[in-house]
Order: C-alpha cells, then sequence, then structure tokens
C-alpha cells in the first residue's frame, strides 16, 4: 500500500479542525434559533410537575364602623356605653338607658375574617387614646376598651387543641382571645386580640366589640372618632 | 512536519472539550425551567372606624350602667 505523504496527513487534520470548529459554530447558532426549543428528554419518559402553595396572610373587614350615635352622659356620674349591649327599641341606649339617641343595627361589632390560608395572630391598635378620643376628667378619667369574641357563625379563635374552635377566653400558650375588656391606654401600640385566628370556612371569623365610659365633664363633639388598625401576622 | 502532530492533535482535543462545554451549558438553559419566586406577605392589614358624638350632659338620667365601675 502507498504510503500517505506528511503533507496529506497535515491537510486532513486541518481540514478537520476547520470542519469541527464551522460545525460548532452553527450547530449552536441553529439550536439557538429553534423553538420551541429541542431537548435531549424523551418523548415517552414520565414527567413531574411540583407546586409550592404559599402561605396567604390575609384578612378582610366587615361592619366596620361602631357608631354609638349622639349620646348626652349622665351629668353627675358620666355614661358607660357597651357595643356588645343593644340600643334598639327597648331603649337599651348601650347600657345606659336614654343617653345615646336609639341607633339600629346595635348591638354592633367589628367583624375580622382570616382570608388566607394560614393561621393568624390579629392585633388591633387605634390611632387616638381616650382623653383624646373623648376628653373629660370628672368624675373619672374617660376610657376607650376593646373585647373580642368568636363570631357566632364563623368562629375562628382557636382553642389549644386546635380542633374544636372552642376559643379560650383568655390567651394561653399563644392561643385565645382578648376576652376581657382591655383599655387602650397607648395610641398606635398593638394589642393582641387573637392567638390563632384559623382560615377554616365558617371557622375564620372574630368580632371586636368597644365600650366608652364618657365622663360628665366630657367636651362637646360632633362625629368624634377613632381608627382601630388591625393586623395580621402568621401564627 | 510530521513532527508537529501531537500539538495540532492536541488542539483537536482542546476544540472538542471546549464544544462539549458549550453543549453542556446550552442544554442545560433549554432543559432546566426557570425557578419562579412567589413572595408570601407575612403581614396583612385592615381598619374600622369607632365614631359617637358627645352632646351637652344637660340632665339627669333615671338609671342605667352609669359611672365607671368598670
Amino acid at each position: 500500500m502507498e504510503q500517505v505523504s506528511d503533507k496529506t496527513i497535515m491537510f486532513l487534520l486541518i481540514a478537520a479542525i476547520i470542519i469541527s470548529i464551522g460545525g460548532t459554530i452553527v450547530s449552536i447558532n441553529r439550536l439557538n434559533q429553534l423553538i420551541p426549543r429541542v431537548t435531549g428528554l424523551g418523548t415517552t419518559t414520565t414527567g413531574k410537575v411540583n407546586v409550592t402553595l404559599a402561605n396567604v396572610n390575609s384578612i378582610s373587614i366587615t361592619d366596620s364602623q361602631i357608631d354609638f350615635g349622639s349620646c348626652s352622659p349622665n351629668s353627675s356620674t358620666g355614661s358607660n356605653l357597651s357595643s356588645n349591649i343593644s340600643n334598639g327599641t327597648t331603649w337599651q341606649s348601650w347600657g345606659s338607658p336614654g343617653v345615646c339617641v336609639s341607633i339600629v343595627n346595635s348591638p354592633d361589632n367589628i367583624t375580622i375574617k382570616n382570608d388566607g390560608n394560614t393561621n393568624l395572630n390579629i392585633s388591633v391598635k387605634t390611632n387616638v387614646i381616650a382623653s383624646t378620643f373623648i376628653g373629660g376628667d370628672s368624675p373619672y378619667g374617660p376610657l376607650f376598651m376593646f373585647s373580642v369574641k368568636n363570631d357566632s357563625d364563623s368562629p375562628g379563635c382557636n382553642n389549644a387543641t386546635g380542633t374544636t374552635w372552642t376559643a379560650q377566653k383568655e390567651f394561653n400558650i399563644g392561643r385565645g382571645m382578648a376576652w376581657n375588656w382591655s383599655n387602650f391606654t397607648v395610641a398606635d401600640e398593638d394589642y393582641l386580640a387573637c392567638a390563632n385566628l384559623t382560615p377554616v370556612a365558617n371557622r375564620d371569623s372574630i368580632n371586636l366589640f368597644v365600650k366608652l365610659y364618657i365622663p360628665a365633664d366630657a367636651p362637646q363633639k360632633t362625629d368624634t372618632n377613632a381608627t382601630l388598625t388591625f393586623t395580621a401576622t402568621n401564627w | 512536519m510530521l513532527n508537529k502532530l501531537p500539538i495540532l492533535l492536541i488542539i483537536l482535543v482542546i476544540i472538542f472539550l471546549i464544544t462539549s462545554l458549550f453543549s453542556f451549558i446550552m442544554m442545560e438553559k433549554v432543559v432546566t425551567p426557570e425557578r419562579v419566586e412567589v413572595k408570601k406577605p407575612q403581614t396583612s392589614t385592615a381598619a374600622g372606624i369607632v365614631q359617637v358624638s358627645i352632646a351637652n350632659p344637660g340632665y339627669e338620667k333615671e338609671e342605667g350602667n352609669n359611672g365607671a365601675g368598670i
């Protein structure tokens, strides 16, 4: 067999290098242009779909206003007004008969609902305290208080077991709610209203009630108001 | 001329390695789906209003839950 010359081998090598480089460039360019892109996955292989459901922290308010109406406090003792007591046709007047003009839609409360998918701690803060909101100091200083109860149709503030939704009246190991009247003594500070408000359907709401003590010498005011801000954090 | 053959072979191997690397990177881009980061809110807020009008305390009340015995 005839010997191949050095020049021929060199020519073949250089040709191989040029072809290799050129082929690579062309392949990469064309691969980029493919839509949809071609992959090395087989057409009959199995695939997996992974999805992670994120925690959604969301609350909503229904019946967002408690309006006590126009009230004239007792001229010697002042008057207590509790929004969980009717001010309807029986003239209960929020617990102080004759003090306030009759208001329909009483008793009145603010309902907080867990709209998300995770357990929440609910806190409440006010932009004003009683001295600013109401004023007066005789015979006692004014009071601006709140209390939390489970909504009767959708009780959501959970107990320690996490299964029966029989809410504890007081906080215990991070569960329960502010059942007893608590005074807003500081403005813009969070007060815990409910620990562990669940997102389960028909088990997701609490009601906040308000109680006011209006001193006898409270100054006359028209539609004085306080804004309550509810904040939900993950339980 | 033949004594340069090893150098040319080495160049050839390097080119093949680079080609393989490029191909791997391209395939990785094509096959690996992009991750979608879902940001989850940690807090949410809502607001309500408490309102009252205070009229002049001009007369004594007959009964009721008066006083600050709370």
